[in-house]
């Protein structure tokens, strides 16, 4: 037989019992105070201190995003709207770093897949998939990313060009790599590239 | 062969006593016969006799005839006449006399008409004288026919009385041997009926005193042997007197134990009913821990179907945070985009991209605490299968302890049959207790009896030992009678 659960206190059950629905209840309705105790510390906690902001001209503002558990960042000025990845339609006749193409805003949009461009290791499309949609010299394509990071400003000078060279030739599209390690893509490049563009003869 | 004592003196008497009747009987025969020839001499005698009286006669009627021729006077007849009248009487005294001898009888019958003839001879002798005178009468005479007669007569006489003779020798002869015989029979039997009298008189003597000297010898052993039996018995049956008296003893105490068994069986019946009751309360506490045990089995499975309710509501708590999580998602999106905006906007946007930094801060901070809430939504679902599990423990338990139970019940209540059991030969003990109780009562009564016939048994044992000492004394003594009486003392 089971050993029985020595004199289990059924009073104090119950007790731990009250206090957790006084708990529940509590919670569902905060009084002001503490909410206002609650704002502040985590305004005390993300308060970060100041620093000397760098002159205008010379800060770069980056979305930074993951790829292939690397960090890559895309100038803001580009970037359009960062979306989930939704609605994905695969397109005929397209060359494989081409996943094919989405709904943004009434505007149909490419998407490009960086990993089969860099020859990265392919990786399934998650929940944490995003879609990075840019426009550069009229042309607007969304990048495939694996998650969003945020966004991040450094100074220009802190891009340094990459100090080795990378296995692939993917390194033509990169203007350097910042001191917290995000490669910094150049979309100029990018968009240049006629493997971008969209021609094939369909038999 | 092995005779007795008695057969042997019987012996011993009877071979003298059959020769002295041979004896007797051989000197009665010749006595007989003795007195038997004496007789048939004196008859021969007789014979002889009445045969010289016939030849007298004759010679006489003879003489008177002559006398009457001579002078023819009538009374010179007288012998005549006298002669007539007796010879018919002789011969008749002779016929009987030789009744017993048929030859003499043959001579007998010749000599009848013989002298009938001469008679009548003589007769007309006589007639003629009488009638024609002597001349006639001596005419006869001379013709020699009568002297013819009277010689014929005398030869047939002179036969018969030698043959009378003879008789007379061979019976002499007879008589002489019969007493020669009788007289020897008489010597012999008895010097012999004396050597066989002193012989079987010596055997006897021998025979039976050996005899009762190894009986004497036999008789002392046995006397002796008697008498040690007797002590050995005497001694015996006192030893039984003790064993009767350690008997009459163990016997109490068998009857003692035999109570105090009897008292415990009385005490195992009246145990084994307590425990009877015992094991009834037994079996309707295990009843109705059978019922608790399905009572609790029902609550537990009602237990675990809550539980699993309850985890469903985690379930329903996850989806809700699934949501949450999606909204964190989205606000961090909206927050990276205005931040991205606001870098557009340069210095303008300045303030907006420390709100869209706090905005995503609280996204991030609501999806941790979403994260926070899947874990504890998962602790949950462990604990809650935990808990299922422990209800499903606890149900094959109280299966298990129902089945114990229900067992617990089945031993009662062959407990109880075999205690029912129990009491029923508790309670046949008790009566064979007591039944043994009167079965000592009786093996004590019995041996109280047995005692009894010891005692006798010794009184008599005593008076025996008291008669085979008087026997051994009585056989010594006969040993030394015998001992002085034989030869010489061959064994002790």
């Amino acid at each position: 037989m089971v050993e029985a659960s020595t004199a289990l206190d059924w009073q104090e059950v119950y007790a731990r019992l009250e206090q957790t629905r006084q708990r529940l209840e509590a919670s569902s309705a905060l009084p002001p105070a503490e909410v206002r105790r609650l704002l502040r510390e985590r305004a005390q906690a993300l308060a970060r201190p100041l620093v000397e902001p760098p002159t205008v001209t010379d800060v770069l503002d980056l979305a930074v995003f993951t790829l292939a558990e690397a960090r890559y960042g895309i100038e803001a000025a580009y970037v359009l709207e960062v979306t989930p990845l939704r609605e994905l339609t695969p397109v005929p006749c397209t060359p494989p770093h081409i996943l094919g193409v989405v709904n943004h805003r009434g505007r149909l949009l490419p998407i490009l897949d960086l990993r089969k461009l860099f020859a990265l290791a392919a990786r399934n499309v998650t929940a944490e998939s995003r879609i990075v949609a840019v426009e550069v010299g009229g042309m607007t394509f969304g990048i495939l990313a694996d998650a969003m990071l945020g966004t991040l400003r450094v100074g220009v000078h802190e891009v340094m060009p990459l100090p080795w060279p990378l296995l692939h030739d993917h390194q033509a599209f990169l203007q350097g790599i910042t001191g917290e390690m995000v490669a910094v893509l150049d979309l100029e490049a990018l968009a240049q590239d006629p493997r971008i563009m969209v021609d094939e003869d369909v038999d | 062969m092995q005779w007795t004592i008695s057969r042997k003196i019987g012996m011993g008497f009877v071979i003298p006593v059959v020769i002295l009747l041979v004896i007797g009987a051989v000197a009665y025969r010749g006595m007989t016969k003795l007195i038997e020839t004496s007789y048939q001499v004196a008859h021969t005698h007789h014979v002889l006799q009445e045969l010289e009286a016939v030849l007298v006669t004759m010679v006489d009627a003879e003489s008177g005839e002559r006398g009457y021729v001579i002078t023819g006077e009538e009374w010179f007849l007288e012998p005549y006449q006298r002669a007539l009248s007796r010879i018919q009487e002789e011969l008749k005294r002779i016929e009987t006399l030789m009744t017993d001898n048929p030859r003499q009888q043959r001579r007998l019958d010749a000599l009848k008409p013989l002298v009938v003839r001469r008679f009548d001879h003589l007769q007309t002798v006589i007639e003629t004288r009488r009638g024609q005178g002597l001349s006639s009468a001596t005419e006869v005479i001379l013709a020699g026919e009568g002297k013819k007669m009277i010689d014929d007569v005398r030869k047939v006489i002179a036969e018969m009385e030698h043959e009378e003779n003879a008789l007379l020798q061979q019976r002499s002869q007879l008589a002489e041997a019969v007493f020669r015989n009788t007289s020897s029979t008489i010597v012999v039997g008895t010097l012999l009926s004396f050597v066989l009298v002193s012989v079987a008189g010596f055997f006897i003597t021998r025979g039976v005193t050996s005899q009762v000297r190894y009986s004497v010898n036999v008789l002392v052993s046995a006397a002796s042997e008697i008498l040690a039996a007797t002590v050995q018995q005497a001694a015996g049956t006192s030893e039984e007197a003790t064993a009767i008296q350690e008997t009459t003893t163990t016997v109490d105490e068998v009857k003692q134990t035999v109570r105090v068994s009897a008292q415990q069986a009385k005490t195992v019946a009246e145990t084994a009913q307590k425990t009877a009751k015992v094991a009834q309360d037994g079996q309707r506490a295990v009843e109705e821990s059978v019922k608790g045990m399905q009572e609790a089995k029902a609550r537990m499975e009602a237990l675990a179907e809550r539980i699993i309710g309850l985890s469903e509501q985690g379930q329903a708590i996850g989806e809700i945070i699934t949501t949450v999580n999606e909204l964190g998602d989205q606000s961090n999106l909206l927050a990276v985009n205005a931040a991205i905006e606001a870098a557009k906007a340069g210095e303008a946007g300045k303030g907006f991209a420390v709100v869209a930094a706090e905005v995503k801060a609280l996204a991030e901070q609501s999806k941790q605490a979403t994260t926070q809430v899947r874990g504890i939504l998962g602790e949950i679902q462990r604990a809650t299968q935990a808990a299922v599990m422990a209800t499903e423990q606890g149900v094959k338990a109280a299966d298990a302890g129902e089945k114990v139970a229900q067992g617990a019940g089945e031993s009662i209540r062959s407990l109880a049959q075999s205690v029912h059991e129990a009491t029923l030969v508790a309670q046949q003990i008790l009566v064979s207790a007591q039944q043994q109780v009167v079965g000592m009562d009786q093996i004590a009564m019995a041996i109280q009896n047995i005692q009894q016939v010891s005692t006798q048994n010794m009184t008599a044992t005593r008076q025996v030992e008291r008669a085979a000492q008087d026997l051994n004394e009585l056989s010594q003594q006969l040993q030394v009678l015998v001992t002085v009486a034989g030869h010489a003392p061959r064994s002790a």
